[in-house]
């Protein structure tokens, strides 16, 4: 690998349901000036930030090109501007390939999306869809993941009640978490009681509405290592696109997400990635999801998703500590906001929900109707 | 939020995000609907290569890139039940009232399943492998929903 | 015979029984009438998943009427021109029950002029649809607090606290100084012409998907209280377009624009409407 690329500040907002009270590019300023407090960074052209990336959707914020409306509060004013749509992690990627190239030595990610602001969350992710095939009979991406859950529950013996557990545990890390304020505790009970939304997806089972800001900045190693005491490193990234329509794909088998994964152990020189890692974060949009992802990461041998959950495989594998997108994460945002996370862990600022001396952690991101595209990176400290 | 925020200037507007659009089927997509619209059959594409009838039918195999634009074959207008979901949340972009169900179905001769609404059964009754056949719109409305929906059939 | 797009209208509206698809007619009856102005009036008569085709000097008891042009009519039949389209534009109109003529549009295979039937076998399908989804726009305190001062008839401005440049609408920081905005200044309401915009093509307004009326005039004012590039932009009064003179200062030769008052908006509920347009302010 060329240049060791370091992420040397962490900075989000709250998560909420609905931030009536600030636009978009408010949320996104709570997060721009901590990061510049902590890392003493500015936008000069010689010493500061190269390179902004907004990772934001024209969809949710309603406007074409989103990025426009947010270079001033990207201090990207007459400067190098990106901009990533997809995923949010995929923006860790794209920060990681503009200073492994050389062309610029600091990188500032920052996303927003703001679920609320939309009538309905199910509207805009109805619109990924094709307007002559898809559209017409109502997909949208709960439709979908019902279809995918319905599916692997069957392969992989998971249970209702092991989904009440993975969204009751949710409920009881977020607590730990503060940038969760409102996530809903709920008991076992009362997620085997909530009402069906997309059999067998239950409406406690979906990651609920919420809006927020998160972002880093990326460095080169030696400007890293200047900038704060404990980088954290970006040892291998990968990704993977499946078909777009649903009958094209095995919706059991993983396979995007298993290459993304491969791909990312390859690069981070990781052969056995089972014990491999201190902590887990992963986009865990419906808790279906939580044993399927960690199916196809290898990290849960395959067909025992359910197993796993009963033997108590979250905890003891430290798998979202954070408490997951099942806690308040908007789209867009999961993955990126799993990196902050697995990034804070690794640099010992998690506070009630530090994994003592984690050193090498996992962020996973996914996006599209049932998985159809995941991102996995790797995230080290010396 | 902060707690020092002032929220006594703040509040919200309501409005939409509006854009009519013209969407184009494509020359394979546009004989797929119109055979569908006028002659109620369902077209898919062969790919010899990777040895699939895909439906929808398009223009490229995405797998070998060969293209597929002449490689027209009829599909059944039955066939197989072989995932599904009962969509219970109301919302303004769904075809019907809920509960309805959304099924994944392999017509005979398609390797790809499509997806589409199942009725005349109840949702508790849907189960994976049943035989369903297509019912067709009587009104156009060039998309996939000239077939209006599936309904169980004698296997 | 009079033809358009190189077809005879008399041709296009005697195939009608020809490329009636009865299949679909199964649950409409009624008579149509077509009134193609100096081409002829045709009446059409479905029943039964049947149809007739007669002219007709006398189209009231038809159930509904579609009057236009016989070249929009052909138009439309040849995919050319979109009905709805020459419906906004006055070139078409239905008397009587508009819904009942909306439902027989699709009744009919297209017309495929003689000759060209080969091309016929690749009909090209569109779709025309509107994406809409309701949104709830938050304010924030910054522009929350300047949609406010509309509600009041005031103009604010915000004011770098470096460089001391004012914007309005304003933002929550100066994207050149890269720090917060703190300060508040009452600028306007009425000010100086210095841009102007007519606008012939309009595009949808993404906030209604509606087309706005054209031509407009997009214009900056200089407010009173601002300078050089602090113009505030709306929209002209329609009436005003060709009344007004655009200033400037260039290489320091000073042209003086027209001056322009805001025209308020009668109710006014706090947002950017709250302005109507700005007028010459005689």
């Amino acid at each position: 690998m060329a240049r060791r690329v370091g992420i040397c500040a962490v900075a989000q907002t709250t998560y909420q349901r609905d931030k009536w009270h600030e636009r978009f590019q408010g949320m996104a300023l709570e997060v721009l000036e901590p990061l510049l407090e902590k890392t003493g960074l500015d936008f000069s052209e010689e010493q500061g930030i190269g390179m902004s990336i907004s990772v934001s959707d024209d969809v949710f914020d309603a406007r074409t090109i989103s990025d426009n409306a947010m270079t001033d509060v990207l201090g990207a004013h007459m400067r190098c501007e990106e901009k990533v749509a997809q995923e949010g992690i995929q923006a860790l990627y794209y920060g990681l390939a503009a200073i492994q190239s050389g062309h610029v030595d600091v990188v500032l990610v920052l996303g927003h999306c703001k679920e609320s602001q939309g009538k309905s969350r199910n509207m805009v992710t109805h619109l990924a869809f094709d307007p002559f095939y898809t559209r017409p009979v109502g997909l949208d991406f709960t439709a979908a993941a019902g279809m995918q859950a319905q599916a692997y529950a069957a392969a992989s013996d998971v249970t209702d009640d092991h989904l009440a557990e993975v969204v009751a545990r949710a409920g009881r890390m977020a607590r730990m978490n503060p940038a969760t304020p409102e996530t809903a505790v709920y008991s076992r009970e009362e997620v085997l009681a909530s009402p069906m939304l997309a059999d067998p997806i239950r409406a406690h089972h979906a990651y609920p509405v919420s809006d927020g800001a998160v972002g880093m900045i990326l460095a080169a190693e030696d400007r890293a290592r200047d900038i704060c005491a404990h980088p954290v490193w970006i040892t291998g990234v990968g990704n993977c696109m499946d078909s777009f329509f649903l009958g094209d794909r095995d919706l059991t088998s993983n396979f995007a997400l298993k290459k993304a994964a491969a791909r990312a152990y390859r690069r981070a020189g990781i052969d056995t990635p089972r014990d491999t890692f201190d902590v887990i974060e992963i986009s865990d949009q419906y808790a279906y999801q939580q044993p399927m992802w960690m199916e196809g990461l290898g990290l849960v041998d395959e067909g025992r998703g359910g197993a796993w959950i009963a033997g108590g495989g979250p905890d003891a594998m430290k798998v979202n500590r954070s408490g997951g997108m099942l806690a308040g994460n908007p789209l867009l945002l999961g993955g990126l906001v799993r990196a902050a996370e697995v990034s804070l862990q690794l640099m010992g600022q998690a506070g009630d929900r530090q994994v003592a001396d984690a050193r090498r952690g996992l962020a996973h991101g996914v996006m599209g109707p049932a998985g159809q595209f995941h991102a996995v990176a790797i995230l080290e400290r010396d | 939020m902060p707690s020092d925020f002032d929220t006594s200037d703040c509040y919200t507007i309501p409005g939409k995000l509006a854009l009519p659009y013209t969407y184009f089927a494509g020359r394979v997509g546009s004989r797929f609907i119109t055979t569908l619209r006028d002659r109620h059959k369902i077209m898919g594409v062969r790919c010899d290569h990777c040895d699939m009838v895909l439906v929808p039918p398009r223009q490229t195999c995405e797998r070998c890139l060969r293209d597929l634009s002449d490689q027209w074959c009829e599909v059944g207008t039955r066939g197989e039940v072989v995932n599904y979901t009962v969509v219970r949340y109301p919302d303004r972009h769904q075809p019907r009232p809920v509960p309805f169900v959304l099924a994944m179905i392999r017509l005979e001769g398609a390797d790809t399943p499509i997806v589409h609404l199942l009725e005349e059964i109840a949702p508790e009754q849907v189960v994976i492998g049943m035989a369903v056949e297509a019912v067709f719109a009587v009104k156009t409305t060039a998309t996939i929903r000239d077939i209006d929906h599936f309904k169980p059939c004698d296997s | 015979m009079t033809t358009y797009f190189g077809v005879n209208v008399v041709d296009v509206i005697e195939s009608l029984p020809a490329r009636f698809r009865e299949e679909a007619a199964a649950d409409i009856s009624g008579s149509f009438g077509y009134d193609l102005e100096d081409a002829g009036r045709w009446r059409l008569t479905i029943g039964g998943g049947g149809l007739t085709l007669t002219p007709a000097d006398v189209l009231d008891d038809c159930q509904a009427v579609l009057i236009t042009d016989p070249q929009t009519f052909v138009g439309i039949q040849l995919g050319k021109i979109d009905a709805a389209e020459a419906m906004g534009l006055q070139k078409l109109s239905v008397t009587g029950d508009r819904r009942a003529f909306g439902s027989i549009a699709g009744l009919f295979q297209k017309y495929v002029p003689p000759g060209q039937e080969t091309l016929s076998e690749v009909e090209l399908v569109v779709l025309k649809q509107t994406i809409s989804v309701g949104q709830n726009f938050a304010t924030g305190p910054v522009m929350g607090r300047f949609l406010k001062g509309l509600k009041e008839r005031k103009i604010l401005a915000i004011r770098c606290p470096v460089c001391g440049r004012r914007q309005s609408p304003p933002r929550e920081i100066c994207a050149v100084c890269r720090v917060r905005n703190t300060e508040w200044v009452e600028v306007g309401p009425k000010g100086e012409m210095r841009m102007l915009e007519y606008v012939y093509y309009a595009s949808p307004d993404p906030l209604t998907g509606d087309t706005r009326e054209t031509p407009y005039g997009a214009i900056g004012v200089l407010l009173d209280g601002c300078q050089d590039e602090e113009v505030f932009w709306h929209l002209l009064n329609p009436a005003q377009l060709d009344q007004v003179q655009m200033g400037s200062v260039i290489n320091g030769r000073v042209r003086k624009g027209s001056r322009l008052r805001p025209v308020w908006a009668q109710k006014r509920t706090g947002s950017i409407d709250d302005i109507q347009y700005f007028e010459l302010d005689t």
